[in-house]
């Protein structure tokens, strides 16, 4: 469609009959209060992932004389430490969702700003699909160590399958979100490098 | 701050621009229930950030800043991608819709305006909404020159848009 005719367009047809009420009930604090919510919950998803790590954290220190050779509890450490990195990022990153924009700033200040936070989010969540890999490695490790109580070495054909199945789930999963992140990255720089001064 | 704010004096600054709003929240948004949220968000931002105004810049250089602003945070929050829509499956004019429906003509004004990235997407509506390069560059923070370079882009974008759906034979 022609500008010209886009204009004619818009001008044409009327606002939406939301847009004609009156807007009395804006000071009520019932009314402001609604307008956090969805927000919330796009924060609960990335909570709960937290929590979850948190509590897998708890679960191994509780049951860390399970793991009686040194490789065990070697194991049972680093898991911790990835399971603590990753609830760190699921909860650091969601400050991008929290942080509200000044209103004021100018248009311009506020695409930038969408599409640094943008880029830093992506960038956070594919970290921590990096670190989704060495988790499974790890969690398979220590439950085999766990459930049959011997080396890895020993136990050849458990460790064939469980490792090969896990790790291609993981494997195509991981490899289409970390497109879609960087996807985002691309998108968030090509906007960047459109809106610079000509 | 904590004063009350003057609920007609709030009102009438900003009676110039309900449909301005109305129009912007229907752009970035998918549905009505999205559209009647953004529009109560839109004003309940410029309702909590008047008290601030103190006439620094004209007040609708204010409410238009405020309101693309609030569009861009609700993109945020839906996790909403600005994608595209494959040129095949629009027509090129609503002259071409048969009886169009408003409905339908908003439609296809938010399928070319999604064409253009987040920032030409501001810059197209203001141009519609036929603000000066001038306001313009007020409400956006960049260069009125750069203004008319962007908004020949676009103007350029779109006739290309129409010229490869119409070599793809569709129409």
């Amino acid at each position: 469609m022609e500008l010209d005719e886009l204009k004619s367009e818009w001008n044409s047809l009327p606002a939406p009959a939301a847009a004609t009420t009156t807007r009395t009930s804006i000071a009520e604090p019932s009314w402001q209060r609604r307008y956090r919510q969805p927000l919330r919950r796009i924060l609960m998803g990335e909570w709960a992932g937290a929590l979850v790590c948190l509590m897998g954290i708890v679960y191994i220190i509780a049951n860390l004389d399970q793991w009686v050779s040194l490789y065990g509890k070697i194991l049972a450490v680093g898991t911790c430490i990835v399971l603590a990195g990753m609830a760190f990022i699921g909860i650091f990153s969601t400050r991008f969702w929290l942080q509200e924009p000044d209103y004021a700033e100018t248009y311009a200040r506020s695409v930038e700003i969408f599409a640094e936070q943008k880029m830093r989010f992506a960038r956070w969540q594919q970290f921590n699909v990096l670190a989704g890999h060495l988790l499974l490695v790890l969690l398979m490790l220590l439950m085999m160590f766990r459930v049959t109580g011997k080396p890895v070495l020993e136990q050849p054909v458990f460790w064939t399958i469980a490792f090969s199945v896990g790790y291609l789930f993981l494997f195509f999963y991981a490899r289409w979100v970390m497109r879609y992140y960087r996807r985002q990255i691309r998108e968030a720089a090509l906007l960047l490098q459109e809106m610079a001064p000509e | 701050m904590n004063e009350p704010i003057d609920q007609t004096a709030f009102l009438a600054a900003v009676e110039s621009s309900r449909a301005f709003i109305g129009k912007i929240a229907s752009l970035y948004s998918q549905n009505s229930d999205e559209r009647d949220d953004l529009v109560q968000e839109i004003w309940y931002q410029l309702w909590k950030s008047y008290p601030g105004f103190e006439g620094r810049s004209a007040t609708s250089t204010w409410i238009y800043r405020v309101a693309l602003n609030v569009a861009i945070y609700h993109l945020k929050k839906k996790k909403r991608r600005v994608h595209t829509v494959s040129m095949d499956a629009l027509p090129d004019r609503i002259a071409e819709l048969a009886d169009p429906t408003e409905e339908e003509k908003w439609e296809l004004l938010k399928q070319h305006v999604a064409q253009l990235n987040l920032f030409d997407q501001g810059l197209l509506i203001l141009y519609l909404e036929n603000k000066s390069y001038q306001e313009i560059a007020a409400i956006t923070g960049i260069s009125e020159s750069n203004v008319g370079t962007k908004l020949s882009r676009i103007r350029e974008k779109l006739k290309q848009q129409i010229f490869k759906s119409t070599n793809h034979g569709t129409r």
